[in-house]
């Protein structure tokens, strides 16, 4: 057994680390937040540069084929560092690309996206968040055409993506949704959704919109194991960027406790700062383990239905509870807008809610353990 | 044990309650909930506050004299719960500063604020904390020069909410440098915000929430200004951090406003589906439990100060509590209502008002303001057992 990183997954954390605190500080995260902005296009090209958009994709497509482990360690540098910008739906659209059966598409984009002059992100998250959907958009055949209306919520960093993978129900097809493809053009309505200070969650709506059924990349019962399989990569990446997160914010938070004196003395001398401290390390610890343990079982295709379910429930309420303590460490400082911790909590809160809240994923990992 | 209320109490808290159904419209509404700090947040709530005034609402335990109806504590109790249960925090006029007046104020100071907080046209900003001094207010370092009937304030607060929408500040000072210990050498002095040599810098809080920074530079206010005895003021200001730890932490009544909003929210059609989830039925259950035992641990020290007696740590265990449970209740509604819950106020798909979201973060301050639960836990465990002493 060896719970350490390799040495090319340390290289590749240094790299992303050194370039990340470079090209995007949290000041400057900080900034676009107030500006209302989120994609830096200049940044986005700096790191297509370094190989990020292809880390995972075939070399046929200009890719490196690094294991998804590797993608893991990746995403946690890019949730130490806050990264705003469409990264992670990009992962998540590349992967659906990837895993679906329609070839014409993938070999159409894969090789833009592992350039970065493609953006995919997926309109999942209504289709599998425990929450009967609220939102949906169906499509009934119309001579050579498809004519898709409705409308589905949460779409992240749909107002740059050239492309938006989304769930529709095909008439007649029941319940069974089919993985259709959309260029942002063709879209009626894309409307951001004010939520908790993040720019990137988006509404999108289709009023009647002629769709040529090639661009179907998935049908029913392929499309369902498409998202289930999208999805155990989905919620472990979002795992590693708590990782990242939790572990930047076990260092900030320890440091503060050097640095901030109350009754003549640091406030880290104090047991009850120190014990907080202590939590934090330890929960910093499972999140990590466990999240690269799942990372490692779906790279070596083990069964894993339901531990990447409780994965995300336990990493996202874990991740919760460190923010809790560090704010209560860093006391009022913490809480003010200009602090580098609120980003933390916001996306904190972003991850716990995204693909599901812990309570339906903990279902979920009970159906698989119990069925 | 009595748990109940007399005849003129319920039927106060009734009037109380049927009048601010009515008169908190949307606009004060808005003001409470985009300012959890404490009220007055803005205009309308203060134009509230004045009317109640009109009506010796505000300070019913006061003597007529100085605008009150000559009640016992208990009613103070009553409004402020009341207010609490409309989302709207005590004015630092009436949790505060008033109280400190009326038992060590001098008849001269009693004269001239009482009547004019008890009627609401005035308020008040606490300038307590500094970027040096947060739990630690020994380590506060503005300066105030007694000479000539003056005092002379040099140096600055942090964290003084509504210095923006007060008339005056209460403001936490050192008087004798050589006092040891440095708590000895602190006094209360009440200053115009419009005094020269003040100047501020707006702070925003992660809710948009303005606080701010001042500084003070060869302030000058008359020695009538201070309160009380010249180097007793942390001692006067530690006599009301029980209480104001008591309504912080205990007031629960907006708490329960809010579960009643989630119930609404469960039997309605998005909600549906959590309804019958027997994880959510039992965390409702619980929540609803401890919002009950928060409200006892309040009336618990509402009743001791009602009949004078001296409340030693009993506000730090509703304080600790209360706001370690409104942080769980917070989390309560963002898990249930996922990323419906994350979308603000505003967003057409909003669900239970953006209060979900707003809720979490707003409440994250609250275990940490009124004194960190981790100083509680210490006045607890120092106080009601003898540890650590």
């Amino acid at each position: 057994m060896d719970m350490k990183l390799s040495e090319t997954q340390i290289i590749l954390q240094r790299s992303a680390r050194d370039f990340l605190a470079k090209e995007i500080p949290k000041a400057l995260v900080r900034k676009l937040e107030v500006e209302g902005k989120w994609h830096v296009p200049e940044l986005w090209g700096k790191m297509a540069q370094l190989g990020w958009m292809g880390l995972v994709a075939p070399a046929r497509y200009g890719g490196s084929e690094n294991s998804f482990e590797d993608l893991c360690v990746l995403l946690g540098e890019t949730g130490r560092a806050c990264l705003p910008g469409p990264f992670f739906s990009n992962v998540v659209g590349a992967y659906t690309l990837l895993s679906a059966e329609n070839k014409k598409y993938r070999e159409e984009l894969m090789p833009g996206i592992v350039e970065g002059k493609i953006i995919v992100t997926t309109a999942l998250e209504e289709v599998d968040s425990g929450d009967a959907p609220r939102q949906s958009i169906r499509a009934i055949k119309q001579r050579d055409n498809l004519l898709v209306s409705g409308s589905l919520l949460f779409v992240p960093d749909a107002d740059v993506a050239d492309y938006v993978i989304a769930p529709v129900t095909i008439e007649n097809s029941g319940r069974d949704v089919s993985l259709l493809i959309l260029e942002r053009q063709a879209i009626s309505q894309i409307t951001l959704l004010k939520a908790m200070m993040q720019n990137h969650l988006f509404a999108i709506k289709l009023n009647d919109v002629p769709v040529n059924p090639a661009n179907i990349i998935s049908e029913r019962e392929s499309a369902q194991s498409v998202i289930e399989s999208v999805m155990q990569k989905a919620r472990i990446g979002l795992c590693a960027q708590m990782a990242g997160a939790a572990e930047q914010v076990l260092e900030m938070t320890v440091s503060y406790a050097k640095e901030r004196v109350q009754f003549g003395k640091p406030i880290g001398d104090f047991q009850a700062v120190q014990h907080h401290c202590a939590d934090i390390l330890i929960a910093v610890e499972g999140i990590k383990l466990l999240t690269y343990e799942v990372a490692r079982k779906i790279d070596n295709n083990l069964p894993c239905t339901g531990i990447v379910f409780n994965a995300k429930a336990w990493v996202s309420e874990a991740f919760d509870g460190i923010l809790t303590l560090a704010h209560q460490v860093h006391g009022g400082a913490g809480f003010m807008k200009d602090h580098d911790l609120p980003l933390f909590f916001k996306r904190g809160k972003y991850w716990k809610c995204s693909y599901g809240n812990p309570a339906f994923n903990y279902e979920r990992g009970a159906e698989a353990l119990i069925a | 044990m009595n748990f109940g209320f007399t005849k003129e109490e319920t039927d106060f808290k009734n009037e109380l309650h049927g009048y601010l159904l009515k008169a908190i419209d949307a606009n004060v509404k808005h003001e409470c909930e985009h300012y959890r700090i404490a009220a007055p947040a803005g205009p309308y709530t203060k134009e509230l506050l004045a009317k109640m005034g009109e009506k010796r609402w505000l300070a019913p335990s006061w003597p007529r004299e100085y605008g009150g109806l000559g009640y016992p504590d208990m009613f103070r109790s009553i409004l402020i719960e009341e207010l609490d249960y409309f989302g709207m925090r005590p004015p630092m006029s009436l949790a505060i500063v008033g109280p400190t007046i009326f038992r060590h104020g001098s008849p001269a100071i009693k004269a001239e604020y009482l009547p004019r907080i008890a009627n609401g046209s005035i308020h008040f900003a606490i300038g307590y904390s500094e970027a040096q001094a947060g739990s630690d207010l020994g380590g506060i370092e503005t300066h105030a020069k007694k000479e000539n009937g003056t005092y002379t304030i040099n140096g600055g607060k942090l964290y003084t909410s509504h210095f923006h929408v007060a008339d005056y500040i209460w403001l936490l000072v050192v008087t004798d440098r050589n006092a040891k210990p440095r708590l000895k050498g602190m006094s209360l002095l009440i200053v115009d915000v419009h005094s020269p040599g003040i100047s501020s810098i707006p702070l925003l809080t992660m809710c948009d929430e303005r606080t701010n920074q001042i500084f003070l530079d060869n302030v000058v206010v008359p020695v009538d200004n201070l309160v009380g005895q010249e180097n007793r003021g942390f001692y006067y200001l530690l006599e009301d951090l029980e209480y104001e730890r008591a309504y912080q932490g205990g007031a629960v009544a907006g708490l329960s406003r809010i579960m009643e909003n989630i119930k609404v929210f469960l039997n309605s059609e998005d909600g549906s589906h959590l309804k019958s989830n027997p994880l959510v039925r039992a965390k409702l259950a619980e929540l609803s439990t401890e919002i009950e035992v928060g409200r006892l641990m309040y009336w618990k020290v509402a009743s001791m100060l009602n009949a004078n007696e001296q409340v030693i740590f009993e506000g730090s265990v509703a304080k600790v509590f209360g706001s370690e449970l409104t942080k769980r209740l917070a989390n309560f509604m963002l898990d249930i209502t996922g990323l419906y819950g994350l979308l603000e106020s505003t967003s057409d798909y909003a669900v239970l008002s953006g209060k979900p979201e707003l809720f979490s973060r707003q409440t994250l301050i609250e275990t940490i303001w009124a004194g960190a639960n981790e100083i509680c836990r210490s006045v607890i465990s120092n106080r009601a057992l003898g540890l650590g002493k």
